[in-house]
């Protein structure tokens, strides 16, 4: 068992929280800023109090040129997609409404709900609550942003929890008028169990950095997996309707089980609009708690990846060879090396995360035509 | 170039130039500068696709990278990434401003050559920026055209010397300026370059070391907003990196002379390249070559054995080509350029290394531009590639007809005699003068050198002294050749000889010291000569004067010969009398008795010098601060040292050398720290391999040395002498371990000693010296041990002061500091590496 604690070195008021066990893992950030990550073993609360005071020491030059600027999230409407998990949505709600400042709405979006549990805990909350009988992700979301009355719509999901600074830092991002499409930071929200702590260390969970990065196309290519997850994105709303929503024979509910955003942020790419990387938008994600959960997220991301390229390939002219390409790329390492490299390293547990991807990836191409003909005969 | 460009996929775009024909063609860049002490905000992009920004720290360029800048302005947020490696580099750049101190170049005076053909508005610009400069210059503008009217205008506004070189050729028209020119240094740039107004003062100040004959500088693309000049930039930059660096044959090989920089920001000693020839003049630009007579003049200066330094501190901004012919006529050109610079090299000069390294350069830039084609890299260019490649395959027929074309004309200038750094001794009446009032006696010991101790004793009696105050004392450390009798005969009473069997030149000399009754001693070798006529009137005044108990002399060695080990020795002989001459406080390895007085009083009191036959001086000189004897520099008392040698010689000198150093550790552990020998705890593990079996086996390095030179011979002819320096460093060392290890008897002894050396070496740590960041490098003589460096209030460490070298330098030891220290002491990176 593993403490997720924050160190903020800007707040002179930082108390070291109970710790549970010897093992926290740090997020380190001055305010809103998100600095970076460490993982400290056989610590005491006084032994944190020391280790902030030489941080600060450390960061005093990059900290004292951090100007204090005032954050404005009135732009940015907040869209949680759920279906039947009335307790996480709540904790992703309670996460919401402590948001510094606030955000302009919030839009619950029930999926295919089997009862009014869902509808009941987005009321308590003061959100908008709109319904998409169909299940699927990307339905849901179409549903959530035609919804909303703002200009920027953030999509997160409702085993996410926002930071405090989440909708300010997507304000100021999007003050730039440029700038349409934007991802950030998937940290772990828990590292209670072995599967989350697996998903974080050898998966690489769902971080893409503590750098600030701006995509094009011609840097990205068909990996758009590098450019964030779906569980903390943020488009303009205009961006939005000209590509004309999310796809919805992807993502979760559906048989491809995902890529939803990695389609969406591959149209954007295609669409000659930068995507912007900004590790200050931050979200904590609860992995899934046991092996079992773990193992199905892994064939689930195999399934949803080769459905995307399946599609590249079919629908997309001129993208067959990078399709192959790409598809050689993946095998290759993620499923030939990686195994390979896990049975040398005795670690079964990646060599079953590694095979369960593969099986997953399997069904990619069967699972995107079978979409297709379900939603063309719609 | 460093440009961390991060594609993964080339960007597809209409084809814009058919040079162009890869597909990154119609990028074209915005270059910016940024300088991260001030710190910036959001950046312009020009409208450009990518930002080309360049990193400085103050005046010091630290790199650049190219950012992808789809938005503009380009948000702070989004560049800062790119530029966190910078910051420690940053850091680095402020503290060697800071160690550094006063890096002013000595007065020297510069002539600028500038070289123009029917180029008037470029050529003004670049004569305004030359002008700009912050120091005085002359300057001439060559006109290598017909005499047109507005190149001479826009002369004589700038204020420079206007002459016609109607003979075409860009290197014609630089000896043209080469004659031309009065000042000792001169700087070449092109007319299409505007410099900095710090570019020549920096370069200028490259040349206080005597070794070096050129100084090359930073050239960056003074815009990249065509896509032709990106293609320029992409295949053909000027950038040699980003950190000074200094060349030698022994460290780049000579035929790599176009990686030291290039003709745009060049500056030369002009008195050595009027010795080879000035420039070849049926090389570069305005001949069938194309270019190439830079990369020829500095390959000159390296296989010379001559130093080249890079000073990317002195910039100059180059104005690429514009339009697609110029640029595929230039790509071609620099290929013909390396072919015929080689062709004359292998054919002017013998250089059989030559025809290999057109070769594998040709191949190796082929092979480049086909694999970065082929995976579809940004910026492969394959016509540009086929360009060079086909100016590579007719370099050689270019050389031959731009011979046949010049025939009717010969050089402006015809290689003189080898050129040897001019006497940096001051002038005769700058040397200070005492009162002439103390009795001397100049000690020389003497062995098997007949003539030059003639030579030096007549010399010696033309001295302007008074002849009743100075005795000349000849100590003959066994007489083999009869010079005792030649002596008498020659100068009979005049001075006197003492006779003695050979025990080392130490012991010759306490012979000769205990026949005078002078108060002050000079000692010199037999085989130097005084360079002036007031050597032992300087002497005098350094102890009158100053107060100095001891005072070392100015030794100007000349060592003839050119084969690899002589350069070697020759360089480091020049690095030994440029650092007396800089030097505040010399430390005992500065002791050498080639040219040294002494106060006899002190001489005495310590007991002479001990019968070593190397290192004497050393153990003279750490027991003189040991007692507390005040040493100190003998301003204008310099004396010319001629010496050849050849390795097998240098080998017995390394040798004895290892023996002396091992004596001397013997006598005073802590001195252990201080000598070579002290790299012993920080050898890696393959050289201590090397070392141990030099310690053990001390004949099997002898064996090797014989058969050294004949392999060496080989190396140097087949043009690989940055390897055959490499193994003459080897051998050097290998040479010294040897003596160390017969010295103290074998590898058991030499541990028992090693270990006594590091444990009293460690014994000073207990007390570190607290040196503030002023007295840094002031270290009380001698440094041993170990000090507590602070920067500007914050304890940074504790340093042992042999980072400081043998001898000790406080600018290495400074830049050691920084080097290894500076890492562990701040933030490098954005990912939090907090340091314990």
């Amino acid at each position: 068992m593993i403490d997720t604690i924050d160190i903020d070195l800007l707040d002179e008021g930082w108390r070291p929280p109970s710790l549970r066990g010897e093992k926290a893992w740090v997020l380190l950030r001055a305010g809103r800023h998100i600095l970076g990550e460490e993982t400290l073993i056989g610590v005491s609360p006084q032994e944190l109090v020391d280790h902030r005071a030489r941080l600060v020491r450390l960061y005093s030059t990059k900290l004292g040129n951090e100007q204090q600027e005032t954050l404005d999230g009135s732009a940015v409407t907040i869209v949680v997609c759920t279906r039947d998990r009335p307790k996480f949505l709540e904790g992703c709600l309670t996460a919401i409404s402590r948001l510094q400042p606030t955000c302009a709405e919030v839009i619950v979006v029930d999926n295919a709900g089997s009862d009014g549990s869902t509808l009941r805990i987005a009321e308590s909350f003061g959100a908008t609550v709109v319904r998409e009988p169909t299940p699927g992700l990307d339905r849901a979301r179409n549903k959530g942003f035609r919804a909303a009355s703002s200009d920027v719509v953030a999509f997160v999901d409702d085993d996410a929890r926002v930071d405090k600074h989440f909708a300010g830092a997507l304000g100021t991002t999007f003050g730039h008028a440029d700038i349409q499409a934007v991802t950030g930071l998937v940290l772990p929200a828990e590292l209670d169990t072995y599967a989350q702590l697996a998903f974080e260390v050898i998966e690489g969970g769902m971080r893409k950095g503590f750098r600030c990065r701006v995509f094009e196309r011609a840097n990205v290519g068909l990996q758009t997996f590098r450019l964030g997850v779906g569980t903390n994105m943020a488009f303009r709303r205009e961006l939005l309707d000209r590509l004309g929503g999310f796809d919805p024979r992807f993502d979760v509910g559906t048989q491809t089980k995902g890529a939803g955003d990695l389609d969406m942020l591959w149209r954007c790419l295609q669409d000659e609009v930068p995507v912007v990387y900004e590790p200050d938008v931050l979200v904590r994600h609860i992995h899934r708690r046991d092996r079992r959960g773990l193992l199905n997220q892994m064939r689930d991301n195999g399934t949803a990846y080769a459905a995307f390229l399946a599609s590249r390939r079919t629908e997309w002219p001129g993208m067959a060879s990078s399709v192959r390409r790409e598809q050689l790329r993946w095998h290759w390492s993620r499923h030939v090396l990686r195994p390979v490299s896990a049975l040398v390293t005795g670690q079964f547990l990646e060599l079953q995360m590694a095979l369960s991807e593969l099986s997953g990836s399997r069904q990619g191409k069967a699972a995107f035509l079978s979409e297709t003909l379900r939603s063309e005969s719609r | 170039m460093r440009l961390a460009v991060d594609t993964a996929e080339p960007r597809r775009v209409q084809r814009a130039h058919p040079v162009l024909d890869d597909e990154s063609s119609g990028d074209t860049w915005h270059s910016i500068e940024v300088d991260l002490r001030v710190g910036f905000g959001d950046l312009p992009t020009g409208g450009a696709g990518s930002l080309l920004v360049t990193a400085f720290s103050g005046a010091t360029p630290l790199g650049r990278v190219l950012i992808p800048a789809p938005f503009d302005p380009m948000p702070r947020r989004f560049v800062e990434p790119y530029l966190e490696g910078f910051a420690m580099k940053a850091r680095l750049a402020d503290l060697h401003e800071a160690f550094r101190g006063s890096d002013l170049p000595e007065p020297q005076s510069a002539t600028v050559v500038i070289c123009t053909k029917d180029r008037p508005q470029s050529l003004r610009l670049c004569l305004e920026a030359v002008v700009a400069s912050d120091i005085p210059l002359d300057v001439v503008v060559i006109d290598n055209g017909d005499g047109d009217s507005r190149v001479r205008e826009e002369t004589e506004r700038a204020g420079a010397l206007y002459v016609n070189e109607r003979v075409p050729g860009l290197d014609r028209a630089r000896n043209r300026g080469l004659l031309v020119a009065t000042a000792p240094i001169v700087l070449f740039t092109d007319d299409d370059v505007e410099v900095a107004p710090s570019w020549a003062r920096l370069l200028l100040a490259q040349f206080a070391d005597p070794n070096t004959v050129a100084v090359t500088g930073l050239v960056l693309p003074a815009s990249v907003s065509s896509p032709i000049a990106v293609a320029f930039e992409r295949h053909a930059t000027f950038v040699r990196g980003w950190e000074g660096r200094v060349f030698d044959g022994t460290r780049l090989k000579a035929l790599s002379a176009g990686d030291a920089g290039a003709g745009a920001s060049l500056a030369f000693r002009r008195n050595y390249l009027t010795s080879i020839g000035g420039f070849a003049e049926e090389l570069d630009a305005g001949r069938p070559t194309g270019s190439g007579g830079d990369t020829y003049a500095l390959y000159r200066a390296l296989r010379d054995g001559w130093r080249v330094r890079y000073e990317p501190r002195a910039i100059a901004y180059h104005k690429h080509r514009e339009n697609a012919d110029a640029l595929t006529e230039a790509i071609r050109g620099y290929g013909r350029g390396v072919t015929a610079y080689m062709a004359k090299a292998a054919l002017d000069d013998g250089d059989r290394g030559a025809p290999l390294a057109v070769l594998r350069w040709g191949a190796g830039r082929g092979i480049r531009a086909i694999a970065r084609s082929a995976i579809g890299r940004p910026g492969a260019a394959p016509t540009l590639a086929r360009q060079e490649a086909a100016g590579i395959l007719e370099g050689l027929l270019a050389l031959a007809r731009s011979r046949h074309q010049l025939r009717e004309h010969p050089p402006l200038l015809s290689p003189g005699s080898a050129w040897e750094p001019e006497p940096t001794t001051d002038n005769v009446l700058s040397v200070p003068v005492g009162h002439r009032t103390s009795q001397v006696a100049v000690v020389i010991p003497s062995h098997g050198r007949r003539d030059s101790v003639q030579a030096l004793v007549a010399a010696l009696l033309d001295q302007e002294y008074p002849a009743h105050k100075l005795e000349i004392i000849v100590s003959l450390d066994g007489d083999v050749d009869g010079s005792a009798l030649a002596l008498k005969a020659k100068f009979g009473e005049r001075i006197r000889v003492v006779e003695g069997d050979r025990g080392g030149a130490g012991l010759a000399r306490n012979r000769g010291a205990a026949q005078s009754r002078s108060e002050i001693l000079i000692f010199l070798d037999d085989d130097v000569v005084p360079a002036h006529s007031h050597v032992i009137a300087a002497h005098e005044a350094a102890h009158a004067n100053l107060g100095l108990e001891v005072a070392i002399g100015g030794l100007h060695t000349r060592v003839t010969g050119s084969d690899l080990t002589s350069r070697m020795i020759r360089n480091w002989w020049n690095d030994h009398s440029r650092r007396l001459e800089t030097l505040d406080s010399p430390t005992f390895s500065d002791v050498s008795t080639g040219n040294l007085s002494i106060n006899s009083a002190a001489f005495h009191r310590i007991g002479g010098f001990v019968g070593l036959p190397r290192r004497e001086d050393w153990e003279l000189g750490y027991r003189l601060l040991v007692n507390g004897v005040k040493i100190g520099v003998a301003v204008g008392a310099d004396v010319i040292h001629k010496t050849d040698t050849n390795l097998a010689e240098a080998l017995v000198d390394r040798r004895l050398e290892g023996r002396g150093d091992a004596a001397i550790v013997g006598r005073f552990p802590e001195a252990y720290a201080l000598l070579p020998l002290g790299q012993w705890h920080t050898l890696t593990a393959r050289r201590l391999r090397a070392v141990r079996t030099a310690i053990n086996r001390p004949e099997a390095s002898e064996r090797w040395a014989s058969k050294l030179t004949r392999i060496l011979g080989w190396l140097e002819s087949a043009g690989l002498t940055d390897r055959a320096a490499a193994l003459v460093s080897l051998a050097f060392q290998a040479a010294y371990w040897s003596g160390v290890g017969e010295e103290s008897g074998g590898e058991a002894g030499w541990l028992a000693l090693a270990s006594e050396g590091r444990r009293r070496t460690l014994c000073d740590i207990g007390s570190p010296l607290e040196l503030t960041e002023a007295a840094l490098f002031r270290p009380p003589p001698p440094p041993i041990g170990e000090v507590m460096v602070t920067f500007r209030g914050h304890e940074i460490g504790a340093a042992p002061l042999r980072w400081g070298g043998i001898p000790w330098d406080r600018q290495r030891f400074a830049e050691e500091v920084i080097r290894r220290m500076a890492p562990s002491t701040f933030v490098v990176d954005g990912r939090l590496r907090a340091t314990s």
